[in-house]
């Protein structure tokens, strides 16, 4: 037998494509994130067919335990300049093809599946992200109570006004402004910015500081970029360091 | 006031905590097409959890079809019960798993997945899969196998029956 000969025979052994009603099941090569094997659904006729995911990103997305109510608007945001459909119940489709696109079509549609599921994973903030703040505020209320504040401006270098999440009275007209931040881009990228620019405009009376949720994994780069902005501490040693800082 | 503690030992410790069901599950529809679910409450000492314990059962596929889910924001252990579901694991999958493909039923469990993460966060998926024991065949057999692994105690007629088709075709 040659390789050649094995190879095929190892091929074969993958899920070939089978009918269902009216429809063809056809698993192809391409895999979610997670692993899953994509498959696309056939429909069609003699010459025109239509080719679609039947919704498996979106059935992808939510077996990761991802809830989104806009999933479906998202969806078809993201394919607005790729041609293809996104219907009301999350099924990804190309437009109607003839015989000799179905093959490259199919590839396309599985293709666009894992796009899909991959847009919605990397948007969703699962519920214990948001509810970090509620944490901090909890701690703050039990620590140091009617000494802090949220939600407080200060205007950076820039003219910029930008808010915290937190503010502590520290005495002697020293306060200490903080944000609560998850490792997520925008959450870091936004704190960054916004502790440098208020840093270079303001003098000892304001103190910085980011605590970052460290019951999640965060990448060391992400912290080195968090330290750009202000010293940061893990929300699990934060009573200590809000202590240190208020002494 | 304690320290919180990472996501993963969390759900080391909500798993290892017997649960019970509490409240008596609904199907709903109008999540996706030919998809009903059931989102079960669960229970610790009396007191509810954040986890979701969530099926989703196909009512109008040619096969019998459904996934169980438990999830804590992010899925912790899945069950997928399909023909037309699959799944491969990845080349850094632990050694006692096969590479796939699943093409039959197989679950995704907190054990072989939760190393995923190093530092404490919850895996984003559940990358690792096995296949279901094959003296599992119908769903009182998979949701009962399912909540002994995740030790959640079901009580008398609290194993939900699937719904019946609703269409002919």
């Amino acid at each position: 037998m040659t390789l050649l000969d094995t190879v095929s025979q190892a091929l074969a052994g993958w899920s070939q494509p089978k009918a269902a009603g009216h429809r063809v099941i056809v698993p192809t090569n391409c895999l979610f994130a997670g692993g899953g094997i994509i498959r696309v659904i056939v429909e069609g006729g003699q010459n025109t067919f239509v080719v679609h995911d039947d919704g498996a990103a979106l059935a992808d997305f939510e077996n990761a335990g991802g809830d989104l109510i806009t999933a479906t608007k998202m969806m078809a945001a993201h394919f607005r300049q790729d041609g293809f459909l996104v219907d009301g119940n999350g099924v990804i489709s190309a437009p109607p093809v003839s015989l000799d696109a179905l093959a490259p079509t199919i590839a396309l549609v599985a293709n666009a599946s894992r796009s899909a599921s991959d847009h919605l994973m990397a948007r969703w903030k699962p519920a214990f992200r948001l509810k970090f703040k509620d944490a901090v505020r909890n701690l703050l209320e039990a620590e140091y109570p009617k000494r802090w504040a949220h939600d407080r401006t200060l205007v950076g270098k820039s003219n910029k006004p930008h808010k915290f999440d937190f503010v502590i009275d520290l005495g002697h007209e020293r306060q200490l402004f903080f944000d609560a931040v998850v490792p997520e881009a925008t959450a870091i990228n936004t704190a960054v910015v916004r502790h440098l620019d208020v840093a270079a405009t303001h003098g000892d009376k304001i103190v910085q500081r980011i605590v970052y949720d460290d019951r999640e994994a965060w990448k060391a780069s992400d912290l080195n970029l968090l330290k750009l902005g202000a010293p940061a501490f893990p929300f699990s040693v934060a009573h200590q360091a809000l202590d240190r800082i208020a002494a | 006031m304690a320290a919180p503690r990472n996501m993963r030992s969390e759900v080391d410790d909500l798993l290892s905590e017997q649960k019970t069901i509490v409240g008596i599950g609904v199907w709903s529809g109008g999540h996706r097409v030919n998809e009903q679910r059931m989102a079960l409450t669960l229970a610790i000492e009396d007191t509810t959890t954040n986890l979701d314990f969530i099926i989703k059962a196909f009512p109008n596929e040619q096969d019998l079809k459904f996934t169980i889910l438990l999830n804590f924001s992010r899925c912790i252990w899945r069950l997928c019960y399909s023909d037309n579901t699959g799944h491969v694991n990845n080349l850094n999958r632990p050694v006692h798993l096969p590479p796939g493909p699943f093409n039959s039923p197989h679950f995704h469990s907190w054990e072989d997945n939760r190393h995923i993460n190093t530092s404490g966060g919850l895996p984003r998926n559940l990358l690792y899969a096995n296949f279901l024991p094959p003296d599992l065949t119908g769903f009182a057999d998979c949701f009962l196998w399912f909540c002994e692994q995740t030790r959640i105690r079901v009580g008398k007629n609290q194993t939900p029956i699937l719904p019946p088709a609703d269409r002919l075709l």
